[in-house]
């Protein structure tokens, strides 16, 4: 008896204590795809591809938010509703849903919220809720879609949820989520070793978890200033412009990695045309190490297995 | 009054009480305090998610957690809760009854308490790649040196990472200062070095300054994470709210009315209870008492008997006691019976039941105990009872002598012609069997044998 009441507490510790060794896990996480309501997703890209929901029914959604450049603009600032730039560039919309805030600066931490402040803005769409019901209200074909995805009516938060299902139905596995799964043939070698040294050197601190980044805010410029004091625009002070507290000065939304060889430009101020030269300025301004060649190469080709799989 | 109208009266009080109960019931604030119990729920999930927050905070800083997306979706829950928090607080209209407690102070303090998280979240990162950086360097330098000319050197790089690796542990401020001094010793060393170490030297001492900072830093933060306001901030608030529910019920006359009709009803039912029990006590010892005892003579009967002697048998055993039954037969009790009717008879044997219980009051002592019973008829049975271990026979043949008197006395009134005498019979136990109708049937063997020998005597039982 005394033997087995031994043996069940070691038993039980053993357990215990796997279960914690589990939380020593890898920094980057394989893909979690929740899935989403089909006729909701097709309202959403209907609603998403309509120039409706502009004033001016000049732009829509996809105006800016090309389905070929992984939902991100090529250029290094779409145009606004005004007809001028906007200030920052313009961020990709695929794996939305794993961001734990939005926007360059995160100040969105509510999808909902964000996009109120897209369709209102006169920046942006420049127009009102009321308008656009009474728009979609005219139209027999959307009053029939909003009908068949179980909508009651046509409210701004049937509008919302509508397009934010079919945002958040982008999200596709990439190579890298099939080898973290356990198929070790998808990358090469190049990519494992580039893998290896995004662990290394420390990019994985805080692009890591499921959406390689999104979770956090990070300064720009830790180990040296990337701004020049001369040269310094409203929007490089990123999170201060929203909190307005000193701390928060050069602080940005760590971005996600995925499908990033399809968002160039990069950074929020689109200074990186490419993503070797992306890759150098991370090293030297946020970890101070200056790479040789090989590294950025090998990087960059695992990088480019962060791109979703489309058939 | 019928007892089954006594029933039905209590228990159409009890209906009647309990109806009454049911209506205050409906219609006191009660169901009202439910409504707010979803804040208490609320308030409670709160404090679970603040203080998993610390623990994931805590998972992170020990790298046990090597991503941020679990604590990412607990601010993400922790948001959520307080938005809702601040929507019942407002529909509740707490703040027009106590000013003290109002969202915004709480909503303060959840934004510090997030954005402390995300400082924590950056440096923690920064902290992670210069702990992962340092050793690196200090390997690209031992390369390029030579091991034997530069020992000092390497040494007091070692020294540092390992510092660094051990800023980890507690004394944190002291093993600080010492990185500092040797950091300064360092950068005197330099000179003698080619031009390429000189380099890595001088980005490995920028390095570790850096590190130094971003460390004092978290050393600041991680205490400020811990004892955190806004859980102290919530306790405030249970406690505010606990306390005005408390008085809200208690300051409702409906409610009180509520108790005191409940606690009525309790009182009711307990005292029914109480004496229901007491009455079905009492019917049960009347029966057994009933069930023990001759109708006739009062003495115990046949089955009490038995059971008695079970007992002396068993305790005899058990205590070594001795003891022994006197078998005693009416002689001449037919005749009464047939000439004199059965009433007569009837009153011979109460006669005789009464004498044999006036030689139990005479003989009992604490070391005798007599049992007399009415086996049937005319039949009568003495247990005797020796509670002392060694064994007197004389005892015994003086209660038989005795028995023998009393039945040869006269009766009384109209009987007194009659001739009635007692043949007794004795046996011993446990000498003279242990088997209860072993025993009665040597009593009766013996008892045969006084008959035999002119009645009006006793035997004691020989085997032979």
């Amino acid at each position: 008896m005394r033997i087995l009441t031994v043996l069940f507490i070691t038993l039980s510790i053993l357990v215990f204590s796997f279960t914690h060794f589990s939380y020593a896990k890898e920094p980057l996480l394989p893909l979690h795809v929740t899935k989403q309501n089909q006729i909701k997703v097709q309202l959403g890209k209907q609603l998403f591809n309509d120039a409706l929901l502009s004033k001016n029914k000049m732009y829509s959604c996809a105006s800016c938010h090309h389905e070929d450049k992984a939902y991100s603009d090529g250029k290094a600032f779409s145009l606004g509703a005004d007809g001028k730039p906007l200030s920052m560039n313009t961020p990709s919309l695929v794996y939305i849903d794993l961001n734990y805030y939005f926007t360059w600066t995160g100040k969105f931490s509510n999808l909902n919220d964000h996009l109120d402040m897209l369709i209102t803005s006169p920046k942006i769409m420049n127009n009102t809720w009321e308008t656009i019901i009474k728009r979609l209200s005219d139209n027999e074909d959307y009053l029939r879609l909003f009908n068949q995805s179980g909508y009651l009516k046509v409210d701004p938060e049937a509008i919302r949820d509508a397009i934010i299902s079919f945002e958040l139905s982008l999200s596709k596995p990439s190579r890298f989520d099939l080898y973290l799964h356990g198929d070790t043939q998808q990358l090469t070698i190049e990519e494992i070793s580039g893998y290896q040294l995004f662990k290394d050197y420390g990019c994985s601190s805080c692009h890591q978890g499921m959406n390689v980044g999104g979770n956090m805010r990070q300064k720009f410029g830790v180990m040296r200033p990337y701004f020049k004091e001369s040269n310094i625009k409203k929007r490089d002070y990123g999170y201060f412009n929203t909190s307005k507290s000193e701390t928060d000065k050069y602080y940005f939304r760590v971005p996600s990695l995925r499908n990033v060889s399809k968002t160039a430009p990069y950074f929020h101020d689109a200074s990186a045309k490419t993503l070797k030269k992306a890759i150098k300025i991370m090293f030297k301004y946020q970890l101070g190490i200056f790479p040789s060649d090989q590294d950025v190469e090998n990087i960059e080709a695992f990088l480019n297995s962060l791109d979703a799989i489309y058939e | 009054m019928n007892k089954q109208i006594k029933h039905y009266i209590a228990l159409f009080f009890i209906f009647l009480l309990l109806s009454l109960l049911i209506w205050t019931n409906f219609n006191s604030q009660i169901s009202t305090l439910k409504s707010e119990s979803a804040l208490n729920v609320l308030l409670l999930e709160l404090h679970k998610q603040d203080s998993d927050i610390s623990q994931l905070i805590l998972k992170s800083h020990s790298n046990l957690n090597s991503n941020f997306d679990e604590l990412a979706h607990a601010q993400k829950a922790l948001t959520e809760q307080i938005e809702s928090l601040k929507l019942l607080l407002n529909t509740n209209n707490i703040q027009n009854i106590n000013e003290s407690i109002s969202g915004d102070n709480l909503y303060f303090l959840y934004k510090k308490r997030l954005n402390q998280i995300e400082k924590f979240k950056s440096l923690h990162a920064n902290i992670n790649n210069s702990l992962r950086y340092l050793p690196k360097l200090e390997q690209q330098i031992r390369s390029q040196l030579d091991n034997k000319k530069f020992s000092l050197l390497i040494q007091t790089i070692d020294n540092i990472v390992i510092n660094a690796l051990g800023l980890k542990v507690f004394t944190e401020a002291r093993i600080a200062q010492k990185n500092h001094r040797i950091l300064l010793s360092l950068e005197k060393m330099t000179p003698d070095t080619n031009e390429q170490s000189r380099e890595l030297i001088s980005l490995f001492i920028w390095h570790a300054y850096k590190y130094q900072d971003l460390r004092k830093e978290m050393n600041l933060l991680i205490p400020q994470l811990i004892n955190n306001p806004l859980a102290i901030e919530l306790d405030k608030l249970e406690k505010i709210i606990g306390k005005i529910q408390f008085d809200k019920i208690y300051k409702t006359k409906k409610m009180r009315f509520y108790i005191l009709i409940y606690a009525g009803l309790l009182s009711v039912i307990v005292v029914a209870f109480l004496i229901n029990r007491r009455y079905l006590i009492n019917n049960v010892l009347r029966h057994k008492k009933l069930s023990e005892r001759d109708q006739l003579t009062n003495l115990n009967n046949r089955r009490s008997f038995i059971f008695n002697l079970e007992l002396a048998l068993k305790n005899s055993t058990k205590n070594n006691n001795h003891g022994a039954i006197i078998f005693i037969d009416l002689d001449g009790f037919k005749e009464i019976n047939d000439t004199l009717g059965h009433q007569a008879g009837d009153k011979v044997l109460i006669t005789i039941a009464n004498r044999l219980t006036g030689i139990e009051s005479k003989f009992c002592k604490n070391s005798l105990e007599l049992n007399i019973a009415r086996l049937g008829g005319d039949e009568f049975v003495i247990l005797v009872e020796l509670n002392c271990p060694d064994f007197d026979k004389s005892i015994i043949e003086q209660v038989a002598q005795e028995v023998v008197m009393q039945c040869a006395i006269t009766l009384p009134d109209e009987l007194k012609n009659a001739d009635l005498s007692a043949s007794v019979g004795i046996c011993l136990f446990p000498q003279q069997g242990t088997d209860i109708t072993l025993l009665l049937n040597n009593a009766d063997k013996a008892m045969y044998h006084s008959k035999r020998k002119g009645k009006n005597c006793y035997t004691f039982y020989q085997s032979s």
